[in-house]
């Protein structure tokens, strides 16, 4: 039975939450604005005069809602989604105005994460498009990928073509969101690897007739990023995804459009690879995500007005089955993908039974200090039983002494499962999927935001994490700016 | 009974059977009869226009009022890039930390030195306070000071300590993390030193007059006590 007052919770969880992150960003953007500079712009203060009002009738209505039964809830909607969207569209349409930031901040935080994953993988860019100088990150309104044109070096002549990651302003600081940037950057390795266009002559797309054939090629570039972002990061890609296209405003990604097939889709093909992984992990993550995510769809179903005002209407854009393929030919086409040589080669091995086990480890809520285990692995490689054999081989376990920091995707996955089974005992109805973001709408909503105790404790349980992941980074860039020497040497 | 200093061959089955985390370590040249240590890349110093002596009661009472109160009186420096360099001036004091995760067991504990390289150059690196205990998880904090007569450039990831282990004769019944007066365990970054915490300053603060009126007027007018300080200092002095 839908548990419809939870599942409704939930996704005003999810917006207040991204409301305030971007309130707090504004705040920061303005703190850091060089002196000269118009400290807060005009639209800014409109915009935050707008996410005011917005989280107070959030405030309001979700405290009111709380109280009433779900019949209650049922029968009152109508008025409520009025106010809010009325509140909401004005806060969207504000927002327009400052989606495009023109000077980005920089953001180095994010480009070591992107830079660390794609180490991590083993890939090695052959044609330099991964080099410091051949992409650049734009804090913008919504993920996106992009080329634009930018003017000459004293190195080159003509405009020089630059790839652009777009991520959005408000989620900078949120590193469970950014695997979703490790699928944009999947865009620029799909295509230098070669794996799109070997996945654009396979003969399920070549067999297609000229309108479908046309989609199924336009769409390989989103399927292979997809498929490629989930064999680096596992299921925290998944978690990104579904948080993005399940929570976030715009909604045009859960439909097909002429550049990736619906959300359901996706998300369909992702759950086939990520269960050729670990099954622990399955377990832990990934059934509750895809239940997070099916419930997001259960109350889209459930009220048709919200669904049409709020969303895309995921049916009618469905109903034209005529010039698109078919879902069980989009996940034939997907395992097909990752039968490919040129995939093979790119992708990383799948998460092992070893990997899971960190990623347990890293996210129990009470963590001691293995917090930062180290990674060498006795079982696998270590051939010394006693401190007298290495005595006698002193250099031979020197070598085996290589150690490296936490890899991203063991940590991002713990934040993920941190995250999913964070408990209250006293509040957690059992089986709701949705506990946990329930439970942050009771902190966002119930108390004043910037004086609640419990969300303080929220922060500080995931903030552990988040250093660990700033100082795992910082680790495996001063190593990797010494390891050339050192083994040369 | 005395207290046993692991030889090279023992700090490296310890490390390779994970007994001692000392993670990441980047290069061999690290472990020897010592481990050395490199430089993290935080780096705190304190706000001195901000802050006009230190007064342990009254920064008691005000942590206690609000946990997070005490960083407006610190800087932190941070530089994630390796080669751009913390330049400690003569005779200036700052905080740092070890790039290394140190994980101990509860019988084995550390101890603290600089490098003789860099020593020969005036920089200390600690103050006194050069003692790992057994059982100590977390990295290392180093109170950075250059003795020297001209300015040392630090840079991320340089080895600048030195740790020699040492091995007690049984299991310490209280290793440091579990203490329940531990401080400074399970860090990750270069946190500033709390000794206004211990419990002598919380009784001190319950007998002192002076007390409430203090804290009242933070709470009531934030910042403006840090101002009104040194008049109150003299008068109590005088």
């Amino acid at each position: 039975m839908l548990d419809f007052r939870s599942l409704f919770c939930n996704w005003f969880g999810h917006l207040v939450e991204r409301c305030t992150r971007l309130d707090q960003y504004l705040v920061e953007r303005a703190a850091a604005a060089p002196d000269g500079r118009n400290k807060v712009p005009p639209i800014v203060i409109d915009l935050l005069g707008s996410l005011a009002l917005l989280t107070e009738e959030i405030h309001r209505k979700a405290t009111y809602l709380i109280s009433l039964s779900a019949r209650e809830v049922h029968d009152k909607r109508s008025t409520f989604y009025a106010e809010a969207r009325a509140a909401a569209e004005e806060f969207r349409r504000l927002h327009g105005y400052v989606s495009h930031i023109p000077a980005p901040w920089p953001s180095p935080e994010l480009e070591v994460f992107l830079r660390r994953v794609i180490e991590e993988s083993g890939y090695r860019s052959a044609s330099g498009s991964l080099e410091r100088r051949a992409w650049t990150i734009l804090l913008s309104g919504d993920y996106n990928f992009s080329h634009i044109l930018v003017p000459p070096s004293a190195a080159s002549r003509g405009m020089v073509p630059q790839n652009v990651l777009h991520v959005p302003a408000a989620e900078k600081d949120n590193p469970l969101i950014w695997p979703n940037l490790v699928h944009e950057l999947a865009h620029i390795i799909g295509v230098e690897s070669g794996i799109v266009s070997a996945a654009q002559e396979l003969p399920l797309v070549e067999g297609k007739s000229g309108a479908v054939r046309k989609v199924l090629e336009e769409w390989t570039h989103e399927i292979v990023a997809d498929l490629l972002a989930t064999d680096f990061l596992g299921p925290a890609y998944f978690g990104a995804f579904v948080s993005f296209v399940a929570y976030w405003i715009p909604y045009s990604l859960r439909r097909r459009s002429r550049w990736h097939p619906e959300a359901d889709c996706r998300v369909d093909y992702i759950l086939r690879r990520l269960r050729e992984g670990p099954k622990s992990l399955e377990s832990a993550l990934v059934s509750q995500l895809k239940t997070e995510y099916e419930g997001r769809l259960q109350l889209d179903y459930e009220d048709e007005r919200f669904r049409t005002e709020f969303f895309e209407d995921i049916a009618a854009a469905s109903s034209g089955k005529s010039d698109y393929p078919s879902n069980a030919d989009l996940q034939e086409f997907a395992s097909s993908i990752v039968e490919l040589p040129s995939y093979r080669k790119v992708a990383p091995m799948l998460l092992t039974e070893g990997d899971a086990a960190i990623i347990e480890a890293l996210g129990r809520r009470v963590t001691s200090g293995e917090i930062i285990a180290s990674r060498r692995e006795p079982s696998a490689r270590i051939t010394f039983g006693s401190e007298e054999e290495i005595r006698g081989k002193f250099e031979e376990a020197l070598d085996q002494l290589r150690d490296k920091p936490n890899k991203i995707v063991h940590i991002l996955n713990a934040a993920l499962l941190r995250k999913l089974s964070y408990e209250d005992s006293s509040k957690v109805r059992a089986g709701a999927p949705v506990a946990y973001t329930t439970q942050l709408l009771d902190d966002f909503c119930r108390t004043p935001v910037a004086g609640s105790k419990r969300l303080a404790a929220l922060r500080r349980d995931v903030n552990g994490l988040d250093l660990v992941i700033s100082k795992s980074i910082e680790g495996a860039q001063i190593l990797s700016f010494y390891q050339d020497f050192d083994e040369a040497s | 009974m005395k207290p046993r200093i692991l030889t090279d061959s023992e700090v490296v089955y310890a490390l390779l059977t994970n007994a001692i985390v000392v993670t990441p370590l980047l290069s061999k040249s690290q472990v020897g009869a010592t481990l050395d240590l490199r430089l993290g890349t935080e780096f705190v110093v304190k706000k001195m226009d901000r802050l006009t002596h230190i007064d342990p009661i009254w920064f008691n009472q005000l942590e206690r009022s609000d946990p997070e109160v005490m960083v407006r009186f610190y800087e932190t420096v941070k530089l994630v890039d390796p080669t751009t360099a913390f330049v400690l001036h003569p005779g200036q004091f700052a905080l740092g930390c070890t790039l290394e995760y140190i994980d101990l067991p509860p019988q084995i504990g550390g101890m603290l030195e600089g490098r003789s390289s860099w020593a020969r150059e005036g920089l200390n690196v600690h103050s006194t306070a050069g003692l790992i205990h057994p059982g100590h998880k977390g990295v290392i904090v180093f109170e950075l000071l250059n003795a020297g007569s001209h300015p040392i450039p630090l840079y991320p990831g340089i080895r600048v300590a030195q740790l020699l282990l040492y091995e007690l004769d049984s299991v310490t019944r209280q290793p440091y993390g579990l203490r329940d007066d531990s401080k400074y365990s399970r860090y990750v970054a270069t946190n500033f030193g709390r000794p206004w915490a211990d419990w002598e300053f919380e009784c001190l603060g319950q007998k002192s007059r002076r007390r409430p009126a203090e804290l009242k007027r933070e709470e009531q007018h934030p910042g403006e006590s840090e101002r009104a300080q040194p008049e109150q200092g003299r008068s109590e002095t005088s």
